[in-house]
């Protein structure tokens, strides 16, 4: 297994998902390390194949539904949709296909599109500029 | 909602998949108030987009801190596999399967025909 590989893979990639799915840079770097130990543990051997989609899938799955379970301890606004984030995330950022994603987030294929859809506007309406920039034009 | 132009749809489209426009939407865009309105609009959603997402980027101070993290964790899970291979090999007989093969394998190493060959010829002649 390259090291190097790995931990430009996490400190990259993994964390940017992470961050972007539970906002605080704490939780998202603690939630990468348990996953990567979960990885060490159950099938240390697949860390090799860090640079395959497959394997990288898995690995934001199991960020996704770690994140999920922790989201209480995150104190995350209960309107957030995290499979929304996660589905808007990896199509916007890893450009991946509807049917990776419907199986990252273990969402059906038909809603995944309707969920991207909906977390962008969402982070449309957060921002106040979209709405001002509208209206000036 | 009804487009006000009938290539406010490809407009929006490809914008959204920040795709090339071609030539000839990129004149009718020039010309065409809607879809020059609309286009404005999604590429000011895209920056906005693109901005949000960057910035739950890890920063250099983050990565160098994780990417050590991730070195030591990593180093730390090899050593105790090689530690715990050095206790089992020391501490166990292995498996049945795996000790019968050995001892088969060794039987077949000429030295051990040899001996058997020597071994067979001294009881035949004590006979």
């Amino acid at each position: 297994m390259e090291v190097s590989t790995v931990s430009e893979f996490i400190s990259d990639k993994c964390f940017h998902f992470t961050h972007f799915l539970v906002e605080d840079e704490l939780q998202a770097s603690q939630l990468v390390f348990d996953v990567l130990q979960s990885f060490l543990i159950e099938s240390p051997s697949a860390l090799s194949r860090v640079e395959s989609t497959g394997f990288r899938n898995d690995f934001y799955s199991r960020i996704y539904k770690l994140a999920k379970t922790r989201r209480d301890h995150f104190k995350m606004s209960e309107s957030v949709d995290l499979s929304g984030r996660a589905a808007f995330f990896l199509v916007y950022e890893h450009r991946l296909s509807i049917g990776e994603v419907a199986k990252i987030t273990t969402t059906p294929e038909d809603q995944v599109l309707l969920k991207v859809v909906h977390a962008r506007s969402q982070i449309l309406k957060d921002n106040n500029n979209v709405e001002k920039f509208r209206t000036s034009l | 909602m009804i487009n006000e132009c009938v290539h406010e749809r490809s407009v929006s489209r490809l914008v959204s998949r920040n795709s090339e426009l071609s030539d000839s939407l990129k004149a009718h865009i020039s010309q065409c108030e809607n879809c020059t309105r609309k286009y404005n609009i999604l590429c000011h959603e895209n920056s906005v987009l693109k901005e949000n997402v960057s910035s739950y980027k890890s920063n250099f101070e983050i990565k160098e801190t994780l990417s050590r993290e991730v070195e030591l964790i990593v180093e730390r899970y090899a050593e105790k596999s090689k530690r715990d291979a050095r206790v089992l090999k020391n501490n166990s007989f292995g498996s049945l399967n795996h000790n019968v093969l050995a001892f088969v394998k060794r039987l077949t190493q000429p030295i051990s025909l040899i001996l058997m060959l020597f071994v067979g010829a001294l009881y035949f002649l004590t006979l």
